[in-house]
């Protein structure tokens, strides 16, 4: 097990390194510089700026000094907003993210959770057909048409729940609602799918012939091996989730990451862009590592080799 | 010799897309303490049905227990609830399924799923079903049990998981054991191995047996008496002297036929029953073997035979057995041993 970790890690680390390069020649590629106003500058001006952060020596010597700077932890400081370390940023923004995410995430399982149990179990009935609607319209609504008119609706028209904002906690319900959705939407058609597959298969026959009853059959027997399919998306959904949806951060006015990516990308943000990137591919990475780990839990079969037969 | 099973007139039926298939259509047996009883017939005749409607495992819908009873010591199984089955399932019937590889749960611990069934009907605290749990695996002959109780099945081989399957069924001392085909699935020498087990175990424990197979070598070894079933219906029964000596009935025969002998010539090839079963979604009218019988007379096609006994506990449904058919029998008897 220990070796599987370690290997593990190393890969990690390679994947990101990967991304780490790819993303800071492709950003350096795109036209135009992080300075503002830069039809204004008199050259001289623009060369002794450039000079000044570093930006007028060659890509790949960037990137060097970049990595440089990166094992020290030293993610540097934002070229738009003056002086602001990218690291602080990132922390700021990343709390509202993690906890409307986290919300949403735990909401939409749950539900999604106990909608693909009980369409499984109802097989061909009215609430089969319901959840099933659901979900299609959970996947194919956009999660901004809904934070649209939640907004609208609940936030304007009735006024139960702030509209925008970050200030209280009923501020942070309708984005997690508006985020939750999808999981709903995706947790449940894969659970209800494996559910009825599960709920045919001869074990399930077994469990039932040893007499234990209909409920605990369902609990101990079904729902661990109905999961696992579910646990395979349930990773990137969650890092998709947590790191924030711009859109839905947008519309509810939230200080989040997914606001705060978009911007550094249109300013050219050159730190901030790279600090997000690698802090949502850690964090990607981390999560794809923690599912291959829960995978192993949940089912035996797949645990992973090496540890004693 | 008292009756422990007495299964009445079933019929079960499956409601399907096209239609209502007449899975069961009128078996009646019964089983008496300690003894094997041994349920024969081809694939789609019934018997793994018959076997699951006895427990009432067959799912309603698409199934339906149309007619009939299942006396289990005088209580009819069929009309009891699912909550009264819970105490009946495991406790009194136990059963073991054709297939090894797929009937225990991947995800559970092995020792787990036979504890499981002993916590629930034998009222013992964890520990001490762990300990009965280990000692039903050494009973079932499997080495080491104690670290074999925390493998889970993918770490057992296929022998291995039947054996199982056995302790898990026998973990609550049932009453009666329901085999579905319990060696199907194994080699050769597992399944002897595992015959010897299950006559083992019924000697020390007195378990009344219900031997599902299609495999006549194993009746003979195991069986007390044998129902042959056709197309959802039993056709003849008796005990196994009477079925293997003089079996009656023409699909009897054919069974009989078809099995390889030992002093068979290596050049001459095995006589299976020509045709297929009936659709049972539209079953004949008259006897359901008779079109692959050669022996079919013209009311065969008309009217199904009723089960008839031909000696004291030894019973045939066909219409060979009618006296005014006696001459006409006696050739076929005839011409089927020169064969």
């Amino acid at each position: 097990m220990g070796r599987y970790i370690l290997k593990r890690f190393s890969l990690m680390i390679v994947t990101l390194l990967v991304i780490i390069t790819a993303t800071f020649f492709l950003m350096h590629s795109l036209p135009g510089t992080p300075l503002k106003n830069e039809e204004k500058l008199s050259p001289e001006l623009r060369a002794q700026i450039l000079e000044q952060y570093g930006l007028d020596k060659p890509a790949y010597v960037q990137y060097f000094k970049f990595l440089g700077h990166l094992v020290q932890g030293d993610l540097g400081k934002s070229l738009n907003y003056d002086g602001r370390e990218v690291t602080d940023m990132l922390m700021q923004g990343f709390g509202p993210s993690l906890l409307i995410g986290s919300q949403a995430l735990l909401f939409g399982v749950l539900i999604g959770l106990i909608l693909g149990v009980l369409a499984a179990l109802k097989r061909n009935t009215w609430l089969d057909s319901f959840a099933t609607g659901a979900s299609i319209m959970g996947v194919s609504i956009p999660s901004f048409v809904l934070a649209a008119l939640l907004a609208y609706f609940v936030g304007v028209k009735l006024g139960w729940l702030p509209a925008t904002g970050y200030d209280t906690y009923s501020a942070t319900i309708m984005p997690s609602f508006a985020l939750s959705f999808a999981v709903i939407a995706q947790i449940s058609r894969y659970v209800r799918t494996e559910m009825v597959e599960v709920l045919e298969q001869d074990y399930m026959r077994t469990a039932k012939a040893k007499g234990i009853n209909r409920f605990a059959i369902l609990v101990r027997h079904a729902l661990r091996n109905a999961l696992i399919p579910a646990i395979t998306v349930m990773g990137p959904l969650a890092v998709n989730i947590i790191t924030g949806s711009l859109v839905v951060e947008g519309i509810f006015a939230i200080p989040g990451m997914g606001k705060m990516f978009v911007e550094s990308i249109l300013n050219n943000d050159y730190t901030v862009i790279m600090g997000t990137t690698i802090f949502y591919s850690v964090l990607i990475v981390v999560t794809l590592f923690i599912v291959d780990l829960l995978y192993g839990i949940i089912d035996p079969r797949i645990r992973i080799t090496g540890a004693k037969e | 010799m008292s009756k422990i099973l007495d299964v009445r007139d079933l019929h079960v039926s499956f409601h399907t897309y096209s239609g209502e298939v007449k899975a069961v259509r009128g078996v009646s047996f019964d089983v008496e303490k300690g003894q094997t009883l041994a349920i024969v017939g081809e694939s789609g005749c019934g018997k793994s049905v018959t076997s699951q409607a006895i427990m009432k495992l067959i799912l309603t819908p698409p199934g339906e227990y149309k007619h009939g009873e299942v006396l289990y010591n005088g209580k009819d199984l069929v009309k009891m609830s699912e909550k009264e089955m819970e105490q009946v399932r495991g406790k009194e019937i136990a059963m073991i399924f054709q297939d090894p590889m797929t009937s225990l749960n991947p995800t559970m611990t092995v020792g787990k799923q036979i504890v499981e069934g002993i916590i629930k009907h034998q009222k013992l605290s964890k520990a001490e079903a762990k300990e009965k749990a280990i000692e039903m695996l050494k009973l079932v002959g499997i080495p080491s049990p104690e670290s074999r109780f925390t493998q889970y099945p993918h770490q057992f081989s296929g022998g291995m998981r039947q054996r199982a399957m056995i302790a898990i069924a026998l973990s609550c001392n049932p009453n009666v054991l329901i085999a579905d085909e319990p060696t199907t699935a194994l080699d050769v020498t597992i399944q002897a191995q595992i015959m010897d087990l299950m006559k083992d175990l019924q000697a020390r424990l007195g378990t009344s047996i219900i031997l599902i197979t299609h495999d006549l070598g194993v009746v003979a070894e195991a069986a007390d008496r044998v129902v042959v079933m056709y197309a959802g219906k039993v056709v003849e029964s008796g005990t196994i002297d009477e079925i293997f000596a003089e079996p009656r009935h023409p699909y009897t025969w054919g069974l009989m036929n078809s099995m390889p002998k030992l002093n068979q010539d290596r050049a001459e090839e095995l006589s299976p029953i020509p045709g297929a079963p009936p659709d049972l979604l539209a079953p004949p009218k008259g006897c359901a073997f008779a079109a692959r019988c050669k022996y079919a007379m013209k009311i065969c096609q008309e009217v199904d035979p009723e089960l008839t006994e031909h000696s004291k506990g030894h019973r045939v449904a066909c219409w060979l057995e009618h006296p005014m058919a006696e001459a006409y029998r006696r050739e076929a008897v005839e011409g089927r041993q020169s064969v």
